[in-house]
């Protein structure tokens, strides 16, 4: 570690070292105070072997002497070669004796001594000598001879002192290697004691240094990351070992680091998951909370629409026949009967329709739509509404732009926000719905600006059900369904005040190439048309299946004007029967009825009267079943959805005739 | 007159030296010199002692000291042996042993009588066992074998020693001592004997130094290790010492010179310690020339001998 590294070393290297040294430096120990007790042994037994040498040669010096003397002293020394011969073999002897000592090291003192030595045996010898050259020449010589003795005397005595000298310096020496070996023995224990204190401070140092402080690294690093820091590493120790778990240790910290952004950035997914699931669960709460009033509104719708269908329609027939009539008579009958008739049965199919729409959630076709045609639709159609209540709508010039959108449901959003605006400014005399395009190169805005109250809880209009109006005045869904319609065409659209008062709407859309998109066509009834009417043809029969009976006599009252034979039946099975029985022009049926629905009916007038297949027109309200609802999208030319007005019934069957 | 010398010829050379005289030829007496040498501090080298018998004592001192000894006329054998710093000036005793038995059978007969006095320290001893041992090898007859003491004053001592040669009757006397000490036998000698011719070991050559009158000196012949007549130089040398002294130079004079003058140039060349002076005597003849010596050319054996010849010199007689 560097690499550390400087290099690390591992912990069992260091004991191994550690150990190795402390082994090394015991040995070394051991062998130092060996080898000093080998070396103080070996020189105390040269010093001793050195003394027994001299003690020998000493006690050969004395012999020799001995012999010399008595060699001297014998009766006929003088006489007797074999004495002379004695004589000089011992002073050999002794003289070798002495050489001896010539080259051995001693002190100036002992080399005296023993010159002393030497000299009072060349004295000796020469003393010896006259004793034998007297002998030779007169006899006896008894003073040469008591000189010999004196000098052999004084030799010895110097010989001892010098021997006596020798094993005092012996002695010195053995006391001296023993106070030597004494004081190595002592060193050695001092020096085994501080080893073994140095050892023991040293395997201290060592735990401490390589164990106890890479392990509280590792606590303090594991405290770290119990508490969440995961930013600071294990640093190296120099320990193999603890280097390892601390990379171990640091790898696990990076892996928890990644584990924990990991999760963090799971966690972020989670609750953006969590926030789209509630969203979702909203959104399913919602579409629910639409599916129930869908169903609700459906089963309502199809309740409804019959009823409100002969409503209408006889409504209208109504207010046809009492035009037909002078005007001094049918005028105020229409006006204020049947006309109300008319306008409320109106109302209510608009109410039953946008209900209708709210609650359905199916695909829309979506596409270019004409935005200065659609805005001209509203102009037409609220127009005369505002000028009725005295509030102006105007509409700024509008440039060539398309949308992309649907183009009923643009037509429903525009119309509600017109009609929202018309609702917030009555009683406001003058005030002035102003509508303006504002276009680039990618989107359309369209604003809205009104001049009413405002907006009392701007972010809960757009909430289903959510209404400021007046029971009766409004459903709560309008908006919810322009939010829906508008996000549905990819755009969006936000609601402010303005100041000082009046409200601000801007629907934002996504620009499309200006095509031939169809324009948004309304029906519009009109006071001053009658219905329609056609020159009757009693051959031309048409084929009436529709359970109701009230509805029957609508048909019936409705085809009287285009001059055809209604044939009614109440079922499908009577519809085929009726079919395969005789000729008809044209076949006008319900959808949902007891038994088999109008599309069976249909398939097998396809298979068995193919020639109706143009002359084919189902009369139906809307009733939210999926399947239902494609197919009549999907073949929109066959279907005059309940509850129809009278002029548009009989527009669309003088369609089928011709 | 080595050391004057010197400084008058190399001022700048620093020594210090340090002169002893002593009479005494006791070994005791020298290894007393020797101790107080050797107290002195950065002692390199000495110039002695004269006798074997005191540089043998003193050897093993001066080798355990590391300081060269540079004896000029100690011939014992035991010498060689002493140790690598004992170095002399004079071959060993087993050549002049060999010079003297050559001398002796050239000048006598066979069969003449030999007698021997040796004085009886280790270089009378050494000299006699190896002149004895080329006599008893030669036909000459050895009839008188007796020792001496060096400083024998005693008459009847002295009478006793000069009657025993008298009544051996030998041919010749072969003294192997020192002048002083055969000047106490002359006079006797010379009065019973008075052309006995005598012929001394190379202690002798300082005969002229005695007190006993020159006329007991007839027929005394010497070893001697240097010819003083043989070159300019030595001759050269003689006139000066003379001229220095009032004496007549020797062998050991000359050599002793030589010694002095030797040492002082060993420290002349850097020489600061003992070793270092036997380091400059081992390399003369080798790393470097043989010393040019008064007394000739100078180099050593290994074991610390020189090169050198023996001369038989003769009293000459009194004018």
């Amino acid at each position: 570690m560097s690499e550390v590294r400087r290099r690390s070393r591992s912990l069992r290297e260091l004991i191994a070292r550690g150990s190795a040294l402390l082994t090394i430096a015991g040995l070394a120990l051991g062998l130092g105070l060996a080898g000093v007790g080998l070396v103080r042994q070996q020189q105390l037994g040269e010093a001793g072997r050195a003394r027994l040498e001299e003690q020998r040669i000493a006690n050969d010096i004395t012999r020799g002497v001995m012999r010399q003397l008595a060699a001297i002293t014998a009766p006929d020394a003088a006489r007797s070669e074999r004495w002379r011969a004695e004589y000089e073999a011992a002073g050999r002897t002794v003289y070798e004796g002495l050489r001896g000592y010539l080259f051995r090291s001693l002190p100036a003192e002992e080399r005296l001594r023993i010159e002393r030595v030497k000299e009072e045996h060349l004295r000796m010898e020469v003393s010896a000598s006259r004793v034998f050259l007297r002998d030779a020449q007169s006899g006896v010589e008894p003073l040469a001879a008591d000189e010999a003795l004196e000098h052999a005397l004084s030799l010895v005595t110097q010989l001892e002192a010098f021997v006596r000298s020798r094993e005092t310096e012996l002695r010195t020496i053995v006391d001296a290697q023993s106070r030597a070996l004494a004081q190595v023995a002592v060193g050695g224990v001092l020096v085994l004691l501080t080893l073994v204190l140095g050892q023991f401070v040293a395997v201290r140092s060592l735990v401490r240094r390589h164990v106890l402080a890479p392990l509280d690294a590792l606590r303090r690093a594991t405290e770290r990351v119990g508490a969440g820091d995961l930013s600071q590493p294990v640093a190296p120790s120099g320990v193999a070992e603890f280097d390892a778990v601390g990379t171990s240790f640091n790898r696990m910290a990076t892996a928890l680091q990644e584990a924990r952004t990991t999760l963090e950035a799971r966690n972020t997914e989670l609750s953006q998951a969590l926030v789209r699931v509630r969203a979702a669960q909203d959104e399913l709460v919602e579409s629910e909370k639409l599916g129930a009033l869908g169903r609700m509104t459906a089963g309502l719708a199809h309740e409804i629409n019959n009823p409100l269908a002969s409503v209408l329609g006889y409504g209208e027939l109504l207010t046809t026949r009492l035009a037909e009539l002078p005007v001094e008579i049918g005028g105020p009958l229409r006006d204020e009967f049947a006309e109300p008739i008319v306008r409320e049965a109106r109302r209510m199919r608009l109410l039953v329709r946008s209900l209708l729409q709210f609650s359905r959630r199916g695909e829309t076709q979506l596409g270019p739509v004409s935005l200065p045609d659609a805005l001209q639709i509203v102009s037409e159609l609220r127009g005369f509404a505002f000028a009725n209540a005295g509030l102006v709508l105007t509409i700024a010039p509008v440039p060539p732009v398309a949308v992309r959108a649907e183009r009923q449901h643009l037509q429903s959003v525009l119309l509600n926000l017109v009609n929202n605006a018309l609702d917030a400014m009555k009683g406001r005399a003058g005030g002035t719905l102003r509508v303006q395009v504002e276009a680039t190169d990618e989107v359309v805005d369209v604003v809205f600006d009104d001049e009413g109250p405002g907006l009392s809880e701007p972010a809960r209009i757009f909430e289903a059900f959510y209404t400021t109006k007046g029971v009766g005045e409004g459903t709560g869904l309008g908006l919810a369904l322009v939010q829906r319609f508008m996000e549905s065409f990819g755009g969006s659209i936000t609601a402010e005040n303005r100041t000082p008062h009046g409200a601000r709407f801007r629907l934002r859309f996504v620009r499309e190439p200006l095509t031939d998109a169809a324009s948004v066509t309304i029906d519009t009834p009109s006071r001053a048309t009658p219905l329609p009417l056609r020159a009757a043809s009693p051959n031309d029969r048409i084929l009436v299946v529709e359970d109701e009976t009230h509805l029957q006599t609508l048909h019936r009252r409705l085809l009287a004007r285009l001059g055809v034979t209604p044939v009614m039946v109440s079922s499908v099975s009577a519809a085929r029967d009726a079919l395969l029985a005789g000729v008809f022009r044209a076949v006008i049926s319900d959808v949902k009825m007891p038994g088999e629905s109008g599309f069976v009916l249909h398939a097998w007038v396809l298979a068995n009267r193919p020639e109706l297949a143009t002359r084919f027109l189902f009369v139906t309200g809307q009733i939210g079943d999926e399947f239902e609802d494609r197919w009549l999208q999907e073949h929109g030319e066959l279907v005059l959805q309940k509850p129809f007005e009278a002029r548009e019934y009989l527009t669309r069957v003088a369609r089928l005739l011709d | 007159m080595a050391i004057a010398d010197v400084r008058r010829e190399q001022p700048d050379v620093r020594f210090d030296t340090v002169l002893v005289e002593s009479n005494s030829n006791a070994a005791t007496d020298a290894v007393a010199i020797a101790t107080g040498f050797l107290a002195r501090r950065g002692l390199v080298g000495v110039v002695g002692h004269v006798t074997s018998s005191a540089s043998l004592a003193t050897s093993q001192l001066y080798n355990e000291a590391r300081v060269v000894q540079l004896s000029p006329t100690a011939t014992s054998v035991l010498y060689t042996q002493a140790g690598t710093y004992s170095y002399r000036m004079v071959p060993p005793d087993d050549q002049q042993a060999h010079f003297l038995c050559e001398v002796l059978c050239q000048r006598f007969e066979p069969g003449s009588r030999v007698a021997v006095l040796y004085v009886n320290d280790d270089y009378g001893r050494g000299l006699r066992t190896l002149l004895r041992a080329s006599l008893d090898s030669s036909p000459l007859d050895v009839v008188l074998d007796v020792p001496h003491a060096e400083d024998e004053k005693r008459p009847e001592a002295i009478a006793d020693l000069v009657r025993a040669v008298v009544d051996a009757r030998p041919d010749v006397l072969v003294f192997l001592g020192s002048s002083p000490s055969l000047a106490t036998y002359l006079p006797g000698l010379r009065a019973a004997r008075p052309t006995l011719p005598i012929i001394g070991s190379d202690a002798v050559s300082s005969w002229e130094r005695t007190t006993a009158p020159r006329a007991v000196w007839q027929f005394v012949s010497y070893v001697d290790f240097v010819d003083m007549a043989a070159t300019p130089a030595l001759q050269a040398f003689s006139q000066r010492f003379q001229e220095r002294t009032g004496r007549v130079a020797t062998g050991p004079d000359v050599l002793t010179y030589d010694a002095t003058r030797l040492l002082l140039q060993a420290v002349a060349e850097g020489a600061a310690t003992g070793e270092a002076v036997r380091a400059f005597l081992a390399s003369l003849g080798r790393e470097r020339d043989a010393y040019a010596a008064v007394s000739g050319p100078l180099r050593f054996s290994p074991e610390g001998n020189p090169e050198r010849t023996f001369v038989l010199r003769t009293v000459e007689a009194a004018r």
